[in-house]
């Protein structure tokens, strides 16, 4: 077996799921994230230049996914559709916190227009600064800024307060996004 | 309650337990990987043999972009007395008595109730920003402009029977990477011998991959794994008109492609697909043909092989851009090792001493593509990445990063060029 071929199934092993998910923040649909994903690891080890490590071959992925992403709800802007089938739910305050966190703040990010979903999934996943998130995805800093602020504040519409324990120098923290 | 954003999002993605089956086909995922870097390395500096259909290794890269071995016209802003173009110079195909869908025929006596089970858009070799998790059947639009003259197309299909048979096996899979490599291995010795210019690192990687893979076939022979076994697979055609008049053909698997290569992808939807190689060339009529498509849009219609041609679907249209060199550059712009496709310059800055940056519209969803075919075509050029975000080539005394982008509506590629 190729040593690109290990590393495709290390990274598939390992991190599969976790890449699944990942894709899923950003399609808000786990069947449209699979094939997302599908995608972004047949153009990633279809390259020439050899991937043989898995840290670096699941951040390259990870990008690969952004930009399929992105560059296909270019022109498919379908989260209008469902955008008004996401409901605030109620608050809960139990042991299930953290799943129910996790079910609520998926529902929430799939109500956001695909950009400020990238946004979110770049800043608080991803911890990027916004001048990172402008490279990335080629925007300039101030629209960061206003699509990160924007994504909050429809997050909070839906979530109630939101913070981040990862704040670092020259991000928008959410005090600052509001 | 307040909701750390950070530690769900993270949570959601890795606050579970690895397990279950893996959430793509591994195998699949890898056979078309191998596919691709086969595609990479079978073509690296093949240039004038991308005949359509008869090798799928290098098809794309093979033909490389509409300009790669033609002298374009220049551009007509910046040399208003060429009028020439090179659209004068084709004639497509016309034969009143050709049958009904074959090369020169006219379509419209056929076109009846198109298929509601048979779609097609571009697929991601040619639109980078292709999405693949559609949920039904695509219907007949406007695909787009594409530098190139290859067009990859992805047909889909909602009936099941299409891909009827079991999947790909490793095995089958590494059979068909080593078939193709072989045959592309095969071809660029017979251009050196018949005096063509073949680098001898493109024909050095060709014998490593099938040395690799002979060794990996064998080796997966002896453990006893067994190959796909035949299976029946829906064949299409693709039909490419204008005026109603068929100009260029297609058909699905290619000849001489088997079976378990062929096997069509199954998606999450539940929909089929595979992707069809569509050379931009006219078809022939009484030894006349093979030629670029001139600039206009087509139409392109897709049928089973078999059924009645009254089921043609479409067109889906597809645009072939107009073919004007980039002028403009200044004098000590390395233009014999930087070669670019067919566009306008919007800005230049730079020197020699510290290196380019140049933005050029080009009109085409796969302008990325066609940039890098063009650069890893330059003599003793090496491809370091090629992948949606970007292509890194590096040639002669320079160091090329392209990568696509936009500027005021219109597709653009943005070249930075240092010294290497």
């Amino acid at each position: 077996m190729a040593a690109w071929e290990q590393v495709l199934d290390d990274l598939v092993q390992v991190r599969g799921h976790a890449l699944a998910r990942y894709a899923a923040l950003l399609t808000g649909s786990r069947a449209e994230a699979e094939d997302l994903l599908q995608e972004a690891l047949v153009r990633c080890f279809g390259q020439v230049r050899p991937l043989r490590d898995v840290v670096a071959a699941e951040t390259y992925v990870r990008r690969a996914m952004l930009n399929v992403f992105l560059d296909g709800h270019r022109r498919r802007k379908r989260w209008t559709g469902v955008r008004h089938l996401i409901a605030r739910p109620a608050q809960v305050e139990s042991p299930e916190a953290a799943a129910a966190d996790r079910i609520s703040v998926e529902s929430a990010l799939a109500s956001l227009r695909p950009r400020l979903r990238a946004c979110v999934v770049l800043r608080f996943y991803d911890d990027l600064t916004v001048p990172e998130i402008a490279q990335r995805l080629g925007l300039a800093e101030g629209t960061v800024k206003r699509y990160l602020s924007d994504a909050v504040g429809r997050l909070e519409d839906v979530l109630g307060p939101v913070m981040s324990s990862s704040e670092r120098p020259d991000t928008v923290d959410i005090k600052e996004a509001r | 309650m307040t909701i750390d954003l950070s530690a769900a999002l993270h949570d959601l993605v890795d606050g579970h337990r690895p397990g279950g089956p893996p959430p793509v086909d591994v195998p699949r995922v890898r056979s078309r990987a191998r596919r691709r870097r086969a595609v990479h390395v079978g073509a690296v500096g093949a240039v004038g043999v991308g005949t359509a259909g008869a090798v799928a290794i290098g098809a794309m890269y093979v033909t490389g972009t509409r300009d790669a071995r033609i002298v374009l016209p220049a551009d007509p802003s910046t040399a208003p007395s060429d009028t020439a173009t090179l659209d004068s110079l084709v004639i497509l195909p016309s034969d009143p008595s050709a049958a009904p869908g074959e090369c020169g025929s006219n379509i419209s006596p056929l076109l009846g109730t198109p298929d509601p089970t048979l779609g097609m858009r571009a697929s991601a070799w040619s639109d980078p920003s292709a999405q693949s998790g559609e949920r039904s059947v695509p219907q007949p639009r406007p695909l787009g402009a594409f530098a190139s003259s290859t067009v990859y197309l992805d047909v889909v299909s909602s009936l099941p029977e299409d891909g009827a048979g079991p999947p790909s096996t490793e095995l089958s899979s590494t059979q068909d990477t080593l078939a193709m490599v072989e045959q592309s291995y095969s071809d660029r010795l017979a251009e050196r011998d018949a005096g063509e210019a073949v680098k001898q690192s493109v024909l050095d990687d060709l014998a490593g991959a099938v040395e690799s893979l002979r060794t990996s076939v064998e080796q997966k022979l002896a453990a006893g794994e067994e190959t796909a076994p035949p299976t029946a697979l829906a064949r299409v055609r693709v039909l490419v008109t204008q005026d109603d008049r068929v100009v260029a053909t297609a058909t699905l698997p290619r000849e001489g492609q088997s079976d378990a290569d062929a096997a069509w992808d199954r998606t999450p939807s539940g929909l089929l697909r595979e992707t069809v190689i569509l050379d931009l060339v006219t078809c022939t009529v009484d030894g006349v043909g093979g030629e670029l498509l001139p600039t206009g849009t087509y139409g392109a219609l897709v049928v089973r092989d078999g059924e009645p041609l009254t089921g043609l679907t479409g067109p889906w249209t597809i645009v072939v851009p107009p073919q004007v060199a980039v002028s403009g550059l200044p004098g000590d712009f390395p233009t014999d090792v930087v070669p670019m496709p067919p566009g306008r310059l919007l800005s230049v800055s730079g020197d020699a001493a510290t290196g380019w940056e140049v933005q050029i519209s080009v009109e085409g969803l796969d302008r990325l593509n066609a940039a890098a075919a063009l650069l890893t075509d330059v003599d003793d050029a090496e491809e370091e990445a090629l992948d949606p975000l970007g292509a890194t080539v590096i040639v002669p005394g320079w160091s090329v990063h392209v990568v696509p982008a936009s500027a005021d509506g219109q597709m653009t590629l943005v070249y930075r060029v240092t010294p290497d």
